[in-house]
This record gives structure tokens, C-alpha cells and sequence, in this order.
């Protein structure tokens, strides 16, 4: 592979306080659903709607990873965990998160997350499209139990229904 | 009108509409002449099938999963009605709480069902949650039901908290004080746990404590251990004594006061154990000690006693050799009932005095005690008023029939003692009377009893305020009034002085 223009780190999202003094941190939503969806339609005139799948799930599992490295590395308790995870969801914007089933043991787990960041409000479509949410949770997760999961979301705004629900699995060998 | 009349006026209108090219007209007379038509064939028109089926789909208790015959090939309306129909399965699985059922339907409907499932299911893991200790969980979401859910987190978090402290002091105390104590299981007899005075002082540390029952220390047999703990489990608590086997082999008696305890929700035994081991040893001492004393004195007693008498038959004594060899007869004889009294209360203590019951004369008693006193104590008798009201009226004789011996010594000590409690030159007053079927004898002096043996008056050694006095007067005539099958009771005030009363079986 050719030598790389960019390689994503928790510092190339820069200082926010010195670069934003007078905006902050904060923009309207529309701005990230705008870039996210573009995205999403140059990709699929380009790749096909599978390959753009794939890369969206990749990007979020990778945001996911950084995102669990930066906010809750240490953690050992999946209940505490999952309850810093409610807190920064929710304070950041992002949804609100809700756990329907949780079984460690056997790696198996339903949850759900309401006002989503990137689905809720869209008309209704054909299909599920929270796939980079997909492999964000997977990131949060692979990073958690340091196994590999699979997540898939079987409910969504997009297709009529009033919150998104995922359902990850651990990978078996 | 007739139904040819209706088809008529159906087909001109339509007629006239097409001729008219007015095609909304016309296709409100084409629907009217295809109802009119319908209703001649006895067919339901299909809007009207439509309406029917999603309704009863929604509604009946029992709807057809098929479209009717004349709209099996609408696809809409089959769709429609399979929704319909899941939702229902939803709906109804939810009701029956079963939360895991796949809402199949997409949709507003099917999403706000989705929705509450994913709200319950999610209620369930706080729940459950909640059940492993954490009290942190909160609902945000289904209104009142949230704040009721939160505020009894709450209130569990807050009563776990005041447990918890509780548990904490509880071990604090349990662990920090010098008495020996143990906790056990009522039910098993097993040791659940021990503070470091009793790892000292059984010589086991506490894991070894902690796995052995109350049977192993205990040399009664093991069915009474447990009929014991039985027994404080019902009372809430126990006292009593034990002898209990150490690590090192050593048997040592033990006073238990055993108390019931709740401890993370369990009911439990405390034992507060008392090592009373020397203590009996040297009351087994004191006691051989006085018995050996009074059977020793009793025999040079019986000289002093008789030798008095054989001597005043001599005619040659002057009337203050008389006086003297009397007053030597007299305490001779005080020295053998105080005697008798120590032994008869041995008797009573160890359970081997056997009663004789006979008429007596209760005031006649008392003024013999008052003429002994007088001669050995320089009692005047003059400052003893005994009053007897008998049911024939004052100064009637009582009936009685009780052990005369008995009887006796408790007289004689309440008299001693009130006359030693009083000032010099006070009055005692006797009182007896009938009270059904029991006899009252009650003796007062204008003396309050000091406050500081007033809780125990009637206990062994109880004494403050005498000059000599052993605390064992009230006590003998306490356990004697008992073994009269009677009761005892003291009065006392700094104002009034006080009454001792003693209340006995007219017949024994």
C-alpha cells in the first residue's frame, strides 16, 4: 500500500477550546448528518451500497476503539461501564442508551439507543442505515471484553420504528 | 321501490353521465348501479368486505387470518390484515409479560410497540440490576411509573446504607469489647462467628470457631444444646449456666446471657459468656466451709445452752447470778436458731428441705421472737405493737397451718431487721391479717431502704447501712416465704419508712 496521507488519532481531533474560542464545541446536527450522508452517497456511486456498508462499519468500530481508549480504559465492571457509557452518550448527544438483555457469560447482548445521533427523524427507508453505529458499538465492545462481536441493528427510525436496536454477538472461532 | 326500478334509474343516470362525458357523475352512478346489482345477488360490495375484515382483525376475538373470498388476490389488503394480525400477537404476548417475542411489523405501529418493548426489557435489566446491589440505577423514561421506581431505589439505597452502618458499628462493638462472644446459627447450633476475647479464650482462632457448632464446646449432650438455643430462638433471649470444653482440653464453667440477633436479614444467637469458673470454685469453698461450721458449733452450742440451766437450780446463786446465767442461756439459744435458720436455708437452696406443716398461732410467734430479742438483743419490747384482726374481729387468733420452723426464722429476720434498721427508741409495728385464703403478716419501721439496695432487696448479700449486717436476713426470708408457697413484698419511701409484707397459704 502506498504511503498514507492520514492515520486517525485521538490528537488529530485537535484543541477545540484554542481553535473554537467563541463557537466551542458544539455544532447543529444537521452539519454532521449532512457530512455523514454526502459521504455515504459518493461512496455508494463509487463503491456500491455493500463495499459502503463496509467501510461505514469499519469507521465506527474504529471511532468506537478510540472513543473506549480515550473515556473508559480501566474499567473492569461491564455494570460500571455500561453506566459511564449511559452518561457519556447522553451528555455528548449522541442517544440515549438503554440495555435490553446483557449476558457476559455468553456474550450475548440486545440493546437499544433512542434519539440516535445519525437516524433519529429520518423518513422512513427500505432499510436499517445506522451501520457506522454498528461498528461503533462493536468498537466499544471488542474494547471492552477484548473479544471479537458482531453487531447488527434489526430495528430503526429508518424503517418506522421509534428507537434503534442492535443486537451483538460474540464472534465464536 | 322496487329493485328493477333502482337498476333502471342506475343505468339511465349512467347512461346520461358517459353521453355527458361528466365521468365523476358517471362513476357515482356506475358504484350505485354495481351496489344495486350486489345487493340483487345477495353479495357484500368490497369496500364494504375491506372495512369488515381489517375491523374484526383489530377487534374480534377470533378474526380470519384470510382476506374473504372476492379480495384473495389483494396483496394490500393481505398485507394490511398480516400486520394487523402480528400486532395483535404482539400486543398479546407483552400482556402476558412475555417481552421476547420479535414485533415483526415495521411502522409507526410495530415501532411504538418496538418502543415499549425496548423500554420494559430494559426496565427488567435495571430491575435486575437493582436485585445484585446496584442502587444506582434511575428510570427516565414511563412518567409516574419512573418516579415510584426511583424513589423506592432510593429508599432501598438509603435503608442498605443505614444496614450497612449498623452491620459495621455492630462489628466494631462485637470485635473491639473485652467480653467473650459467639455468634450462632439457632437452627444448626454452628458458630458463625467469634470475637477475639473468646479466640482467647477457647484457644481456637476464628476460622476454627467458625466451623464448629456449639456442641463441640458444650459438654451437655448435644440435644439439649440445641433444645437450649431452641428455646432463646422462641424467648428472644436466655441465661444460664454451661460447662464448656476448651482447645486445650480444660472444662471451664460459664454463665451465658444469650440474646437473639438479626444479622443480614438471619436470626442469630449472640452468647455474652462470663468465665465463672473461679467464682464457683470458691463459692463450692464458702459453702463446705459453712456447713462444716455449723455442725461443729452445734454440739459445744448444746452445752452452753444446758449448763446455764443445770446451774440456776442451785439455790445458793444471787438473783444477778440468775440474770447473768439466763442472758448466757439466751444467746446460746439465738446462736442455735441463727444456726438452724443457716441450715434450714442450705436445706432450701439445695432443694432437700422437706415441709411439716402444723397450726400455729402467727402472733404468738412473733412475741416469742419479741421476748428472745428482748433478752438478747435489749430490745424493749414495749416498742413492738403487734395488731391481729381475725375474722371474728381485732385481736381474734388467725388460723394457720404451715411449717412452724420456717415460719419462724422469716419472722424472726424481719423482725431483726427492722428493729436494726430503726433509731433507737422507734417503733415497729406488726400487722396480721386474713385475706382469703391467705395469711398477711407485714412488718414497718419508719426507715426507708437505702436506695442503693432497693433493686435488690430480697438478693443474696444485698446489704447497705447496717452495722454488720451479713445480707442474708431479707434474702432467707424471701427464699423461706417461696418455699411457703408464699409471696413477699417491700414498701419503702423516705416519707412513710418501709413495709415489708409477706403473704402465705392459710393451710398448707
Amino acid at each position: 500500500m502506498a504511503e498514507r496521507k492520514y492515520v486517525f488519532s485521538w490528537d488529530l481531533l485537535g484543541d477545540i477550546a484554542l481553535g473554537r474560542p467563541n463557537l466551542g464545541p458544539n455544532t447543529r446536527l444537521e452539519v454532521y448528518r449532512l457530512m455523514q450522508f454526502v459521504f455515504r452517497d459518493v461512496f455508494e456511486r463509487n463503491y456500491g451500497t455493500e463495499k459502503t456498508d463496509e467501510i461505514f462499519y469499519d469507521a465506527g468500530k474504529l471511532a468506537g476503539d478510540h472513543f473506549y481508549k480515550n473515556i473508559f480504559a480501566g474499567i473492569t465492571d461491564f455494570n460500571e461501564f455500561v453506566k459511564k457509557l449511559q452518561i457519556v452518550l447522553k451528555d455528548m448527544g449522541i442517544g440515549i442508551l438503554r440495555i435490553e438483555k446483557a449476558d457476559l457469560e455468553n456474550g450475548s447482548f440486545v440493546l437499544t439507543v433512542s434519539e440516535d445521533l445519525d437516524c433519529s427523524g429520518l423518513p422512513e427507508m427500505d432499510s436499517e442505515i445506522c451501520v457506522y453505529d454498528e461498528g461503533f458499538i462493536a468498537g466499544l465492545m471488542e474494547s471492552f471484553t477484548g473479544k471479537r462481536f458482531k453487531v447488527k441493528e434489526v430495528d430503526c427510525w429508518c424503517t418506522g420504528d421509534r428507537t434503534c436496536r442492535f443486537t451483538a454477538e460474540v464472534v465464536k472461532d | 321501490m322496487t329493485d328493477e326500478g333502482i337498476l333502471a334509474i342506475a343505468r339511465a343516470e349512467l347512461d346520461q353521465a358517459i353521453r355527458e362525458s361528466d365521468w365523476e357523475r358517471a362513476a357515482r352512478a356506475a358504484d350505485s348501479l354495481h351496489r344495486a346489482c350486489l345487493d340483487r345477488a345477495g353479495l357484500e360490495h368490497p369496500a364494504d368486505a375491506a372495512v369488515r375484515v381489517v375491523r374484526e382483525a383489530f377487534f374480534a376475538q377470533k378474526p380470519s387470518a384470510e382476506p374473504p373470498g372476492s379480495l384473495s388476490g389483494n396483496r394490500e389488503l393481505a398485507k394490511v390484515l398480516e400486520d394487523v394480525l402480528a400486532v395483535r400477537d404482539s400486543l398479546m404476548a407483552m400482556a402476558n409479560g412475555d417481552l421476547s417475542k420479535t414485533i415483526a411489523v415495521k411502522g409507526f405501529l410495530g415501532g411504538s410497540l418496538k418502543m415499549l418493548q425496548a423500554h420494559l426489557n430494559h426496565l427488567t435489566w435495571q430491575t435486575k440490576m437493582v436485585a445484585k446491589g446496584d442502587f444506582s440505577q434511575r428510570v427516565d423514561f414511563m412518567g409516574e411509573f419512573a418516579e415510584a421506581f426511583n424513589d423506592m431505589v432510593a429508599q432501598l439505597d438509603e435503608a442498605r446504607k443505614k444496614i450497612t452502618e449498623s452491620e459495621e458499628r455492630y462489628r466494631s462493638f462485637f470485635t473491639s469489647v473485652e467480653a467473650i462472644k459467639l455468634i450462632v446459627d439457632p437452627a444448626t447450633g454452628a458458630v458463625m462467628d467469634a470475637n477475639p476475647a473468646a479466640m482467647e479464650f477457647y484457644g481456637y482462632d476464628r476460622e476454627q470457631l467458625r466451623g464448629m457448632s456449639i456442641r463441640d464446646l458444650d459438654t451437655e449432650p448435644a440435644r439439649e444444646s440445641l433444645a437450649e438455643l431452641a428455646n432463646i430462638a422462641a424467648n428472644k433471649k436466655g441465661h444460664g449456666f454451661f460447662r464448656h470444653r476448651l482447645a486445650s482440653g480444660e472444662l471451664r464453667e460459664i454463665e451465658v446471657y444469650a440474646s437473639l440477633i438479626q444479622f443480614k436479614g438471619i436470626s442469630l444467637v449472640m452468647y455474652s459468656i462470663h468465665d465463672v469458673t473461679e467464682l464457683r470454685r470458691l463459692e463450692q469453698i464458702r459453702q463446705d466451709v459453712e456447713r462444716i461450721v455449723r455442725h461443729d458449733l452445734k454440739s459445744p452450742l448444746t452445752g452452753l445452752i444446758n449448763i446455764p440451766q443445770m446451774l440456776m437450780d442451785d439455790a445458793n446463786l444471787t438473783a444477778q447470778q440468775r440474770e447473768m446465767l439466763a442472758l448466757v442461756a439466751a444467746s446460746g439459744q439465738k446462736m442455735l436458731r441463727q444456726i438452724n435458720s443457716a441450715l434450714e436455708l442450705h436445706k432450701i437452696e439445695s432443694g432437700t428441705y422437706r415441709l411439716v406443716a402444723q397450726e400455729c398461732d402467727p402472733a404468738e410467734l412473733i412475741r416469742e421472737n419479741v421476748r428472745l430479742m428482748s433478752v438478747s438483743m435489749g430490745v424493749d419490747p414495749g416498742l413492738i405493737s403487734i395488731r391481729e384482726h381475725g375474722t371474728a374481729g381485732p385481736g381474734c387468733r388467725i388460723p394457720l397451718k404451715t411449717d412452724l420452723l420456717l415460719l419462724d426464722i422469716v419472722l424472726m429476720n424481719l423482725l431483726r431487721n427492722a428493729l436494726e434498721a430503726s433509731e433507737p427508741g422507734a417503733r415497729v409495728g406488726v400487722d396480721i391479717f386474713e385475706d382469703g385464703p391467705e395469711v398477711v403478716i407485714s412488718v414497718s419501721n419508719g426507715q426507708p431502704v437505702p436506695a442503693e439496695v432497693r433493686d435488690r432487696f430480697f438478693e443474696k448479700y444485698a446489704t447497705a447501712g447496717k452495722k454488720g449486717g451479713t445480707g442474708l436476713g431479707t434474702y432467707s426470708a424471701a427464699i423461706m416465704t417461696r418455699a411457703l408457697g408464699g409471696s413477699i413484698a417491700m414498701e419503702t419511701a423516705d416519707e412513710t419508712g418501709t413495709k415489708v409484707t409477706v403473704r402465705i397459704p392459710a393451710t398448707h
